[in-house]
């Protein structure tokens, strides 16, 4: 008898802590939890059919999910650890959670979620998906997320995930690079036009008379070299540039979750 | 009263003391220390410091003899004030210098007869096929520059020069370091070693020339030096035949000090030389230089040059009558180099971003 009610006390505590994303009727586990109700049910479809496609294709899990305020003293980010956990996703994947009243975004990830989507991975994503969130349209957020983690997944497959030390490159990295590229193109055409002046100016004055110098007259009277002090400079060592990867904690289930805030 | 010495730390130029102790010298700042022998010593030396002193025997040139001067004519430029000498055979017309006509203006007075010359080596024709290359490797000279060249119109000119002959004496104390640098798990250390390095002696110095024409320029003589003066040889008026010369107007004295200057740092160079320490870096902290016994001689030297005008502005070429070693001006095409310079920019540019974005750089 105590083992039922136990049992039953943790079905109870796990339908309090969210909507089940488990429909009842067929087993299907949702990608897209919209209890904020900020997305209107085609493009909510429409975005279920693109999440669910990447687990299909990679078995990992992928999932965006609005609510309305926390619904305990958790925190955002214990509330999305928990989320995923407990609602059949696989072992691999990452989760976004909009708390849509205070504007806050957790992403929790786990297995190989934490392996593909790095702190700057993490941070990198959220900077994008804010402007989407500041107007409103959890649709194209949402979509973008999606779009974002498949890029880093497919990048952490092929070897390497991007991480601090291999950025993503979009136009505003190119423009840098662009500009700081021919920054230094200009600066050696510069050098290379002042070698050609002095080329094609070289009259000058002599400094030295050297050639005039009546060979074997130097006598060297006095020569001495004399150790003064010796000065040591210390410098902290650079860390090797690994990036940064991934920082984790142990949630409330046992499992390790990567994940990072940020707010819109 | 007496005077408190105080000595300066090298390091960071702090007031520094005596450590009793350590039996040497520290500084309170930086905790330097330092062999007070070393610093006595060198404190002893810039007290004997003597400053530049330079002395020379000013007398060069000689008088002409009778009738000498006879057949020696005077041309004067209208234009830029040059005066030319040749001899009745060799009628000046244009000014070597600036390319305006000559007149004639009497016989040569009033000038003092070379010690010395160095006769041409090279002819007016390996002189233009010189000018010919020279001008033509410049591929950034404007185009109209290089068609507009008056081969013909080189000359050759004999140059008079003061030659000056010197013992130097110089002292030079200089600021030396090695570097050495490890390192452990935490840190990168580099280690500089300071050293006094102190140079004394003596060095004789022969012949440097200095230009004795206002109106050849000291840079364009400079600049195809060295003459050899072991191809002197005592002045006859012959040598002058077929070529034109020039009158000194800068006296012995106002040369001297072109010559001092060069003398000083050539003495500076030769102490630094016999530094045979791999330092690091070694740093001129102090220099006193004494000339003595100069000796002023006054020779003619061969030159052949070329005066261009090109867009309002005077080139001139010169090339060494005995070395042949050429020099000159050439003007750039402005557009030529614009172009050069974009293409350098434009095509360095994209090399950078290919690596930037293989390395994942930014």
């Amino acid at each position: 008898m105590k083992k039922i009610i136990s049992l039953l006390s943790v079905i109870l505590i796990l339908a309090a802590i969210a909507v089940p994303a488990v429909s009842a009727d067929d087993g299907y586990i949702s990608h897209i939890v919209d209890e904020a109700g900020k997305l209107d049910s085609s493009d909510a479809a429409e975005l279920e059919n693109t999440y669910a496609g990447m687990y299909d294709e990679y078995g990992f899990d992928v999932v965006a999910m609005t609510i309305d305020g926390l619904p305990d003293d958790r925190s955002l980010m214990e509330y999305a650890d928990d989320y995923y956990d407990y609602n059949g996703y696989s072992d691999d994947g990452c989760i976004l959670v909009v708390n849509v009243p205070l504007r806050d975004c957790w992403i929790s990830t786990k297995g190989y979620g934490i392996t593909a989507l790095t702190d700057y991975g993490i941070d990198y994503i959220g900077d994008q998906l804010k402007p989407d969130l500041k107007d409103n349209d959890y649709h194209a957020a949402f979509k973008r997320f999606y779009e974002l983690v498949e890029k880093f997944y497919k990048e952490a497959k092929n070897g390497k995930p991007f991480d601090t030390n291999h950025k993503v490159t979009d136009m505003g990295t190119v423009l840098k690079r662009a500009g700081v590229s021919l920054a230094i193109g200009l600066v050696i055409a510069i050098l290379a036009v002042l070698v050609l002046w002095r080329k094609y100016k070289p009259v000058m004055l002599k400094a030295e008379a050297n050639d005039y110098l009546v060979e074997g007259s130097l006598v060297l009277r006095q020569s001495y070299d004399h150790f003064l002090y010796t000065h040591v400079d210390r410098t902290r060592k650079s860390d090797d540039d690994n990036g940064g990867g991934s920082s984790t904690h142990t949630s409330s289930s046992g499992s390790s979750h990567g994940g990072g805030g940020f707010s819109f | 009263m007496s005077d408190i010495l105080e000595y300066k730390c090298p390091c960071c130029g702090g007031a520094i003391t005596f450590d009793a102790t350590a039996q040497k010298m520290k500084c309170p700042y930086c905790d330097s220390e330092f062999d007070p022998q070393a610093f006595i010593k060198k404190d002893e030396r810039l007290k004997d410091e003597a400053p530049d002193e330079f002395n020379w025997d000013k007398n060069a040139g000689q008088e002409w003899d009778d009738g000498e001067t006879e057949n020696m004519s005077v041309f004067v430029c209208k234009s830029c004030g040059g005066e030319i000498v040749g001899d009745q055979n060799t009628a000046a017309t244009e000014c070597p210098y600036c390319g305006n006509p000559v007149v004639f203006s009497g016989r040569l007075s009033g000038m003092l007869k070379p010690d010395y010359v160095i006769p041409f080596a090279h002819t007016k024709d390996s002189a233009k096929a010189t000018l010919k290359s020279y001008v033509n490797s410049k591929k950034f000279a404007p185009s109209t520059f290089k068609s507009e060249n008056k081969l013909e119109e080189i000359k050759g000119i004999y140059v008079p020069f003061w030659l000056f002959d010197s013992t130097s004496d110089a002292a030079v104390s200089f600021e030396a370091t090695t570097v050495r640098t490890w390192s452990d798990s935490k840190y990168n250390y580099t280690e500089t070693s300071f050293f006094d390095v102190f140079r004394e002696g003596s060095m004789s110095f022969a012949n440097i020339p200095v230009d004795g024409s206002s109106q050849m320029p000291d840079d364009l003589m400079e600049s195809i030096e060295p003459f050899d003066f072991g191809g002197a040889v005592d002045f006859q008026t012959a040598y002058l035949a077929g070529y034109l010369a020039d009158k000194y107007d800068v006296g012995v004295e106002e040369s001297i000090e072109r010559a001092n200057n060069r003398v000083k740092t050539s003495s500076e160079e030769v102490l630094r030389g016999t530094i045979d320490y791999p330092y690091h870096s070694v740093i001129t902290r102090s220099s006193s230089v004494q000339i003595s016994n100069g000796k002023a001689k006054y020779a003619l030297y061969p030159v052949w040059i070329l005066s261009t005008k090109y867009k309002d502005q005077n080139y001139l070429f010169a090339m060494n009558g005995q070395t042949g070693k050429f020099v000159g001006n050439v003007p750039l095409d402005g557009k030529k180099v614009f172009a050069l310079a974009a293409g350098l920019t434009v095509g360095l540019g994209i090399i950078v971003y290919l690596i930037m974005s293989f390395l994942g750089l930014l």
